[in-house]
Parts: structure tokens; C-alpha cells; sequence
């Protein structure tokens, strides 16, 4: 038996956060660290350090080693990642609070093990690398990243193109230091090369033992080894991105890749790998900043990341804070050009959103009511983010109810500053939530989010938020009917080759049609569909950004776009004039065929090529290409491969060119095969 | 009637020569271990040839044709006495009841509780110091082949995790895993070119070596009478059925091994390139290491069952490899399980080294001890014959 019950919550910014922190104090886990990214605006880190003190939270926020003294002087906006504990998270989370946070993100559990907050703190300046002209460093932001794979190394077997490789998950200890990290283990290069040499025997590299000395696979230590599988995300990605036959690249494109931590399945609240992401390009720029020309070492060396990570939720306006970091971090400059890729998402036929438009109160069709399908056996909570539109006043324009599968409806909530409904079990153990917070500048728009607990616990059988159907009912107060609301479920699914953990919530409208006539899934809505749970509107969150080039996916043999691509537009930030994006700048193959799904690229293993598809496997061709341009002295930024894309597009007939919101620029024409030519 | 091409099972093989004579032991219960194994009637059952309706023929056809008796008054040329010649006339189970007393009636083990360790299984090898005259037996010594000692209940505690962290893989090796029931034969035929036609000798050298590793390492489980990790958790739940017999060492990683070890050598001796490449011996140590690891993916046995496997199952082979060919000593093992680094992984490379083709010692968990030998003493005649046979097939032609 459930009822709900008003709450008079604090002010917090993210009350997602606030459900994920108060899930996991209540799941028993112990682990005190979490990672999380910080926006901070005109205060430096040790601004913060010192109102954490002032506030009686000295010790509960920890700077990350990379930050050198330099760096924690500079006053600035920016978006640091931390570690911090609940404690420092619930009191950042409180608007306009006095340790100076704007805005925060809370990423993972980082559990202890992992974690070396005795690593030396960086200089400001590393000593510089000096690579042959024409050179451009790639980096691949991923996970399981098998890097000893032959497509990394260099003529002589022994010696890897790997300049950096950080593993956020390795085992401190084992850390010969030569990189200090606040987390897991980095290597540079001679140590790689030093182990490359140490197991090689016959011509062979002894992989398990290659792996285990880097800390890679060490089957004593925690957590999904994703690159001891046949077929790992990284490898592959990294293999598109920056992948080369031995023999052909030497010295010329140094790759710098970040494994993001693996073991975050202990985290039922919803583990989020962004402040991991974030993380990992401070990392990365730090490092790319040294490798300078031979020629002239006054001048940086072009870098292009691939982070091919998708999310379905977030503001979709790019003013999110990991959209704002990303925007930020990868500002042009003069001498110094940075680019990067990212997927489009996999979200198309997610159902993960729904637009609602609304006719005036008393008039039909002053409510929607969106049918929010909870899966059984879901171990992590899960969450739906209701977006406002920009308005002038920004109070009172919708109520809110929702009833959770077999009852009973809340009350509503409306976008007013503490408006709350809570949802309790007859033992008092909160399931859900139901939420309104006003989300800060740049954003500057309302949020209601609802959030329920994991649907099946083994530990507490009695504290699980019903499965089955939530009915979300969106009543119009103030809203003209071209106002829209944006609704978005957030990404709850277990990925390929991890434990099954998370499962996949969904808006289940009857008004939405998944097949055409003959049984196909339709990629896109039906012309004249007035269903409010859409296909349009899924590009990944954190890739609604000004500078990012995104990418869709689509099937070589044919030409038509994957149907999991997902599709623009966004939302116009308020106080723009138009959208940062429409949707993605172009689309790389992510299919050979319509059977053969995927395109092959490294295995795990030397000599292994494998299929893998997504958004995923387009975006690091795009940074190949970019890596391309830059290293010829070319542009390679979005608008470049959204040039290509129009270019390319042409050549694909039939069919006609996707519509815009799902390719952007167009088609791009395939940048590099590995293996056989699977479509011929 | 058709066969399916394996090296398991041939009809021309009739029962699969070597363990045609294994399953004349009565069941061996230890090849449980190895499931394909069950399908081997041995001398139990009917022949192909021998099917009533031939049988009844046969008995109408010699009323026939045979006529009136008349007593036989011919020269017989008796055949030679104890001669390998004649092993080329035997049917491959026959051969293999010969080849498993040859090896089998040299080994001993002892296991003293009382002793110097409690916890050690020793396996001896037979030495004939002086020849048997008439009714006099042999003078014999037992020269040490093999020693393991138990791990501690803490250490295979700790190697539980290992266990557990390797159970993601599942998924990945379900294929392997299922398919290494059957003989780890199956796996090294896809790295040298074995097939029951074009090399029925090497396959039928190789199941000899199998049954003396499976010998050995039944004998060693049955005395150290090791858990099994699902004995220690119920949260390993093995993918397949765990075995009855103890966990270490792994039958698979001794048998794997020993196999491995066994071709490499095999096809070295032939002295046909390029089988002294060392890719080949590495490739053929992986594929050992490869299904010893499977097992633990599988969640029946820990990593360091997989070490003391490989360190029984190279120290056999090389053993197997001296009785065919003659050595002058014996290098025989110590396992000590007691002393293992309870949290580490299994490593084959730490074991053996391709390049010096020999096994490397980790004091103080693996040692090695080397015994003299009169001259040529390990060898036995007929395991020499079937070497040379099986050795003939690698020739180039």
C-alpha cells in the first residue's frame, strides 16, 4: 500500500541528485566517495577548499591531483571535477549556497580501492613532446580499451603509439608512478612499450599477462573487465578513431585514451559517467599540450577526443553543464585546435520522450497523460525530467500528478518553488518522487522531475517502487498552446558485456506506432502523428552542445539512416534567437548491411576484427577524418564535417537524403574499412 | 556409412585406439572429467562386424562350404616373442590396454600423513635397477616424478574472488567451455594439422599421454581431496556440472598441458620445419592455458588448481616423452600449495619457457628435482613404436 504526502523539501538545484544520494544512503552502500562535476563562476578551487571550511565541511571535497596549484588559483568559470561526499554534495546541491557551487552534477561511486589521494599533485608544466610535423594526437574517452592491440603500435611490435593510457578503474598500487593519479593507474608510453617488450615471445604478445601488468585485466581486483571480452566498446571505437595497419603511422598521431571507471554497479541510484568524462579531458589536455612540433615547438600539436557515450536526458538546449563544460573546454584558440566527436545517441525508437503542447485550461486537450512503463527486475531507480519552456514568469505553468502503477494519484505539483509530493510504503520507505526546481542560468527554465526506486531489491524486498505503468498527467495552467514541454526519461539500460543491472523505462502511449503496415519499425514519426511520445527529440543530451561535431549512424548498403540514430531538433536556449544544432552534423556508417550490423574494427584481441554498431562506431570515424583535416592544416571542426556530409550525401542514391533533423549536413562517404568489404 | 571427421571418434578407429584400452580399465570413473570419453565402449560392445545377421550367415555359409574336417599337418612359423613389430597387427584398443600397463606398471604414489607434510602426494616413477631372471623379480627404485602439496582452506578462499571475477566471461566462452568437455585433442588439432586419417598415431600417442595424465591426477585429487569452489559459496553457480572428483590440480590443465607438451616435443623431433619455430610451442601453451582458464570461467575450479595442472601435466609431459624416447634422468615437480600467493592469478608463463623449451621454477611453491637414471631405463619399446609411428606422419614427403 502506497500514499503520497507534501514535503517542503529544501531548495536544491538538482533533485535528482538529491533522490540518488538519499537511494544509495538507504541501500546500505558504505563507499564515501562520489565523483561529481562542479560549475563554478568567479571562484577558484581553493576558494572552495576554504568555504567547505568555513562551512563545516573541511575534508568532504577533494581536488583531483591533476589540478596544479596554477589551476586552483584561477578564478574563472569553470567546471571542475571532484570527489566529495554526500554530505558536501546534499549542501552544494542547495541553491545559492555558501560554498560557492552554481551548478553540480554527481557522477559515481568511486570506491576507496581505487582512489590514491597521496598522488602528486601536476606542475602547471609538463615537459614537452616533440612529434614530426603534420602530426595531430587522437584521444578515445571509453571503456574497455584493449590498447595493446597491433592496430596501436608501431612498426616494430614493441612499441605502442599509445602516448597515455589512464585506466580509472586499475588498482593504484600497482602504479609504477610515472603518472600519478588521484585514480586508477595511468602509463606513458616507455612503460608501455617496456611491457609490450617484456611479453613478447615468438612474435606473440602474452595478452593476459600484457593486461594484468598494466592493470587492465587483473582478475583479483573488482569490476566488469570489459576488454578480456572478444569484443570490447573501446577497442572498437578506438580502432576507428585512430586505428592503423602496423607500419603505416609511426610517429605521427600519438593516441591518448582514458578507461572511465567499470565498477559502478553497486550504485542503484543510477551511476552517471560524465564527472568521470570530464575528468578524463582535463587529463587529456594536459597531456596533448605537450606534444609540440619538431620544427617548432612553439606551436601545439592539433587534438581530436572521441567520447562515444550517449544519455537521453538533460536540458537539450546546451546549456547543461556538461554541454556548457564541453563547449568550454573545447573553445577555439588561437594556436591551440581542439575538436571533438560525439555520437548522436542510440535513442530513436527509445521512446525516452514525448513534446507536450497543451490547449488553455478548461478547453480539450488542457492535459496529457503520458504512460511512464516501469520494467520489473529494474535494480537501479529510475527518472523522467519535465522541461518547461522559457517564459517570462516562470511560476504556476503546469500541475503535475502522477499514479504510480496501482495507485494512488498524487497531488499535484506545480512549477513553483518547493512544490513536493512524496511516495512512501506503508513502512515509510520514500519510493518516489515527484519534484519541482528552477534550473539556474544558463538554463533559466523550470524542471519537475519524477524519480522511483529500484522496481525489485533482493536485499529489502519491501522497499521497490512499483513495476508496471506510472500515469504522468501534465495539466495546463498558464501555458499558450505553442509552449511546448519537454519530457525525457532518463538512460537506465545495463550495457552490452556488464552484469544485467539497469532496465530501460519508456513512455507506453497507445498513440505511439512502433511498426508500419508491414511490420517494420518506423524510424520516424508518422506524417500527421499527434502522439506526444516522439521519435524527434532524442539526440543524446550532452550533445546538444555549440561545438561538439555529432554524429548519426547509417546503413552503408542501403543508404537509409540506423533506426536507433536518434533525431534532433533541440531546444532553443532561452534568450537565443535559434537552436545550437538542429540535430547531428552528419552521419558516418554504423551498418554494413541491414543483416550485417556493424562494421568491423579492432577485437579485443591482435589479429581480431569485430562487428559492432551505434552511434557509437560513427562518431570516431568523424574524428579520424577530423584528425585528418587538422593534421593537413585543415578545418575539422563540426561545420567541416557537416561540409563533408553535404558533400558526400550525393552520392548515395537511392534513397533520398534523411531528413535533416536525423543527418544533418548528410551522409558521409566511408572513411576507413578494416577487413573485408562486408557489403560487396 | 559415414563418420563425422573429429579426432574423436573415427569408425575405422573402432573405439578410438588408446582409450579404447582405457575403457578396458572398467569405466575409469576418472574420465567422468572428461564426458566425451563416456561414449567409448572400449571392449564392451558389439563390433560393427559382428552383427547377427552376418553372424547367422556365416555359421549356414561354413555348413556350406567347409566340407569334412581334416587335421592340419603344415609348417606354422611361430611368431617372434615380445616384439614391438607386432603392435602394428593389434587393433588400437588392443594396443591401448598395452601402452597403459607400460606406463602404468612403472608409477607409484604414496601419501603419508604421518610424514614430513601431512598434505603432499608423491608419484613415483619405477626404476628396473637390475634385470628379472626366471622366477627372480627385478631389483626396482622408486625415483620421485611428482609432489603436491595442498593449498590451505585460506588460500582457496581468497582464490574464491578470482573465481567469482572471472564468471563475467561467461557468455563469451559458453561455446569453449562446452566443446573442452571433450579432449583438449579437439582444440591442438586446429594449431598442427591432425586428423584420425592423415595422422592416426599422433591422435592415438596423444590419447596414450591423455590417460597417463588422467591416471596421474585422479590418483593426486583423490588424495588431496580438494573443495570445489561451489563447495564454498553458493554464489558461484557453476555454467556446467562441477565433477565429483577434487578440485586440484585441474584434470583439464594437467591433461591440456601435457598434451601440449607431448606435440610440441613430438613435432620438434621430426625435424621438419617449421615446427621448431617457438610460435608453435607458445601457441600450443596458450591453447592449454586457454581451456585451463575456461574452467575457472566456468566457476569449477580456482586458478591455482590451473597452476598445479600445468606444473603436473608439463612435468607428464615430458615424462610420457622420455619413456618413448629414452632419457638418462628424471626431472621430476614439487608442487607446494601451502606456499602459493593466495591472491594470485594462474600464469602459465611463470611455469614454462618456449624459448629453452624447458619449466621454470617459483621457489618456493614450484621446484624441481633432478634424478639420475641408467641409460635408455625410461624407455619402453613399445611406447618407442608408437613414437616413431606417430613421428612418421610429420615427416615431409
Amino acid at each position: 500500500m502506497l500514499n503520497w504526502y507534501k514535503d517542503t523539501p529544501a531548495d536544491v538545484i538538482d533533485p535528482i541528485m538529491a533522490f540518488r544520494l538519499e537511494i544509495v544512503a538507504r541501500s546500505g552502500v558504505t563507499e564515501q566517495w562520489w565523483s561529481a562535476i562542479l560549475e563554478l563562476e568567479d571562484l577558484s578551487l581553493k576558494d572552495l577548499l576554504e568555504n567547505a571550511r568555513n562551512a563545516g565541511l573541511e575534508g568532504t571535497v577533494i581536488i583531483p591531483n591533476l589540478y596544479s596549484d596554477e589551476d586552483r588559483d584561477r578564478e574563472e568559470i569553470q567546471y571542475p571535477t571532484v570527489y566529495a561526499t554526500s554530505a558536501f554534495l546534499n549542501a552544494a546541491n542547495i541553491r545559492d549556497n555558501p560554498l560557492g557551487v552554481k551548478r553540480l552534477l554527481c557522477g559515481t561511486i568511486v570506491p576507496d580501492a581505487v582512489l590514491d589521494f597521496g598522488a602528486g599533485r601536476w606542475p602547471a608544466a609538463l615537459p614537452n613532446i616533440l612529434v614530426p610535423d603534420g602530426s595531430v594526437v587522437t584521444a578515445v574517452i571509453d571503456n574497455g580499451i584493449a590498447f595493446a592491440h597491433e592496430l596501436f603500435r608501431k612498426t616494430d611490435p614493441t612499441k605502442s603509439r599509445v602516448a597515455f593510457a589512464w585506466i580509472m578503474d586499475a588498482d593504484p598500487s600497482a602504479s609504477a608512478g610515472t603518472v600519478p593519479v588521484s585514480q586508477g593507474r595511468a602509463l606513458a608510453n616507455d612503460e608501455i612499450d617496456m611491457l609490450l617488450a617484456n611479453n613478447t615471445a615468438a612474435g606473440l604478445l602474452d595478452e593476459d599477462t600484457f593486461y594484468h601488468q598494466a592493470g587492465l585485466i587483473d582478475f583479483a581486483w573488482p569490476g566488469v573487465k570489459q576488454a578480456a571480452l572478444r569484443v570490447s566498446h573501446g577497442t572498437h571505437v578506438m580502432g576507428l578513431a585512430a586505428g592503423s595497419e602496423p607500419g603505416t603511422v609511426d610517429d605521427t598521431n600519438p593516441i591518448i585514451c582514458v578507461q572511465l571507471p567499470t565498477d559502478v554497479t553497486m550504485d542503484v541510484s543510477g551511476a552517471d559517467l560524465l564527472p568521470s568524462l570530464a575528468l578524463a579531458t582535463v587529463f587529456i589536455k594536459k597531456m596533448a599540450k605537450r606534444f609540440r612540433y619538431q620544427s617548432d615547438p612553439g606551436k601545439r600539436v592539433p587534438l581530436v577526443v572521441n567520447f562515444s557515450y550517449g544519455n537521453f536526458a538533460g536540458p537539450h538546449d546546451g546549456t547543461g553543464i556538461v554541454e556548457k563544460m564541453l563547449d568550454r573546454k573545447f573553445r577555439p584558440l588561437p594556436n591551440r585546435e581542439r575538436q571533438l566527436a560525439l555520437p548522436a545517441g542510440n535513442g530513436n525508437l527509445a521512446r525516452s520522450h514525448a513534446r507536450v503542447r497543451l490547449e488553455p485550461p478548461g478547453d480539450e486537450g488542457d492535459e496529457v497523460e503520458l504512460h511512464w512503463r516501469l520494467p520489473p527486475d529494474d535494480l537501479t531507480a529510475s527518472y523522467v525530467e519535465i522541461w518547461m519552456p522559457c517564459v517570462e514568469d516562470p511560476d504556476n505553468l503546469v500541475e503535475v500528478t502522477v499514479e504510480p502503477a496501482g495507485g494512488p494519484e498524487s497531488d499535484p505539483v506545480t512549477t513553483t518553488a518547493g512544490s513536493m509530493q512524496v511516495l512512501e510504503t506503508d513502512q515509510n520507505l520514500v519510493v518516489g518522487r515527484l519534484w519541482y526546481a528552477f534550473q539556474p542560468s544558463p538554463t533559466d527554465r523550470g524542471l519537475i522531475t519524477v524519480s522511483a526506486a529500484p522496481t525489485f531489491s533482493h536485499d529489502n524486498p519491501a522497499d521497490v517502487a512499483p513495476s508496471g505503468v506510472w500515469k504522468i498527467r501534465i495539466r495546463n495552467l498558464n501555458l499558450t498552446p505553442v509552449d511546448s514541454v519537454e519530457v525525457w526519461v532518463r538512460r537506465d539500460e545495463t550495457l552490452p558485456g556488464f552484469p544485467r543491472f539497469g532496465r530501460q523505462s519508456y513512455f507506453d502511449n497507445d498513440c505511439y506506432d512502433r511498426f508500419n503496415a508491414f511490420g517494420a519499425p518506423l524510424p520516424i514519426d508518422p506524417p500527421g502523428s499527434t502522439c506526444v511520445v516522439r521519435r524527434a527529440g532524442t539526440l543524446s543530451g550532452f550533445a546538444c552542445g555549440e561545438r561538439p561535431a555529432v554524429l548519426a549512424g547509417f546503413v552503408e548498403s542501403s543508404g537509409e539512416l540506423a533506426i536507433y540514430s536518434a533525431a534532433g531538433p533541440i531546444t532553443t536556449a532561452c534568450g537565443a534567437s535559434h537552436p545550437t544544432r538542429t540535430g547531428p552534423d552528419a552521419a558516418a556508417v554504423s551498418d554494413d548491411t541491414r543483416v550485417l550490423h556493424g562494421i568491423l574494427s579492432a577485437g579485443s584481441r591482435n589479429g581480431s576484427l569485430v562487428a559492432l554498431n551505434g552511434t557509437s562506431v560513427a562518431a570516431p570515424q568523424a574524428a579520424r577524418w577530423m584528425a585528418g583535416r587538422l593534421a593537413g592544416g585543415l578545418s575539422g571542426n563540426r561545420v567541416a564535417v557537416n561540409a563533408k556530409g553535404a558533400a558526400d550525401d550525393p552520392g548515395f542514391v537511392p534513397p533520398p537524403k534523411p531528413a535533416l533533423p536525423r543527418v544533418g549536413g548528410g551522409r558521409m562517404d566511408r572513411i576507413v574499412r578494416f577487413g573485408p568489404n562486408r557489403k560487396a | 556409412m559415414t563418420f563425422p571427421e573429429t579426432t574423436l571418434q573415427q569408425g575405422g578407429f573402432g573405439g578410438f585406439g588408446g582409450f579404447g584400452g582405457f575403457g578396458g580399465f572398467g569405466g575409469f570413473g576418472g574420465f567422468g572429467g572428461f564426458g566425451g570419453f563416456g561414449g567409448f565402449g572400449g571392449f564392451g560392445g558389439i563390433s560393427p562386424s559382428d552383427q547377427p545377421l552376418l553372424v547367422n550367415a556365416l555359421i549356414a555359409n561354413r555348413d556350406g562350404i567347409a566340407g569334412t574336417w581334416q587335421p592340419v599337418t603344415a609348417a606354422i612359423q611361430e611368431n617372434n616373442l615380445e616384439t614391438a613389430a607386432y603392435l602394428a597387427r593389434l587393433s588400437p584398443a588392443v594396443r591401448g590396454s598395452i601402452f597403459g600397463f607400460e606406463l602404468a606398471s612403472r608409477l607409484g604414489f604414496t601419501f603419508d600423513p604421518a610424514g614430513n607434510n601431512p598434505r603432499a602426494g608423491h608419484v613415483w616413477h619405477l626404476e628396473l635397477t637390475s634385470g628379472a631372471n626366471g622366477v627372480v623379480p627385478p631389483d626396482t627404485d622408486y625415483k620421485p616424478l611428482a609432489t603436491m602439496v595442498r593449498p590451505t582452506v585460506a588460500i582457496f578462499r581468497n582464490q574464491l574472488d578470482l573465481v567469482a571475477n572471472y564468471a563475467d566471461l561467461r557468455q563469451d566462452r559458453a561455446a569453449e567451455v562446452i566443446a573442452q568437455l571433450g579432449t583438449p585433442t579437439e582444440f591442438l588439432r586446429s594449431i598442427a594439422y591432425m586428423n584420425p586419417s592423415r595422422t592416426p598415431f599422433t591422435i592415438e600417442l596423444l590419447s596414450v599421454a591423455h590417460g597417463l595424465a588422467n591416471l596421474v591426477e585422479m590418483r593426486m585429487k583423490y588424495a588431496l581431496a580438494c573443495k570445489r569452489p561451489m563447495e564454498f559459496s553458493p554464489q558461484i553457480q557453476p555454467m556446467i556440472l562441477t565433477p565429483t572428483h577434487g578440485s586440484l590440480p585441474s584434470g583439464h590443465s594437467t591433461e591440456s598441458f601435457t598434451l601440449a607438451r607431448v606435440l610440441w616435443l613430438l613435432l620438434r623431433d621430426t625435424g621438419v620445419v617449421p615446427y621448431s619455430d617457438d610460435v608453435w610451442g607458445e601457441m600450443m601453451m596458450r591453447q592449454a592455458a586457454r581451456i585451463a582458464i575456461n574452467r575457472t570461467v566456468a566457476g569449477v575450479h580456482f586458478p591455482v588448481d590451473s597452476v598445479a595442472g600445468a606444473i603436473l601435466g608439463l612435468t607428464l609431459g615430458a615424462y610420457f616423452v622420455g619413456r618413448c624416447t629414452g632419457a638418462n634422468q628424471l626431472n621430476g615437480w614439487t608442487f607446494d600449495g601451502a606456499q602459493y600467493p593466495s591472491n594470485d592469478d594462474f600464469n602459465w608463463t611463470l611455469l614454462y619457457d618456449v624459448a629453452t623449451q624447458s619449466q621454470t621454477p617459483q621457489a618456493p611453491w614450484a621446484t624441481q628435482t633432478v634424478t639420475a637414471l641408467d641409460a635408455n631405463a625410461l624407455q619402453s619399446a613399445s611406447l618407442a613404436w608408437l613414437w616413431n609411428q606417430a613421428k612418421s606422419e610429420w615427416l615431409d614427403i
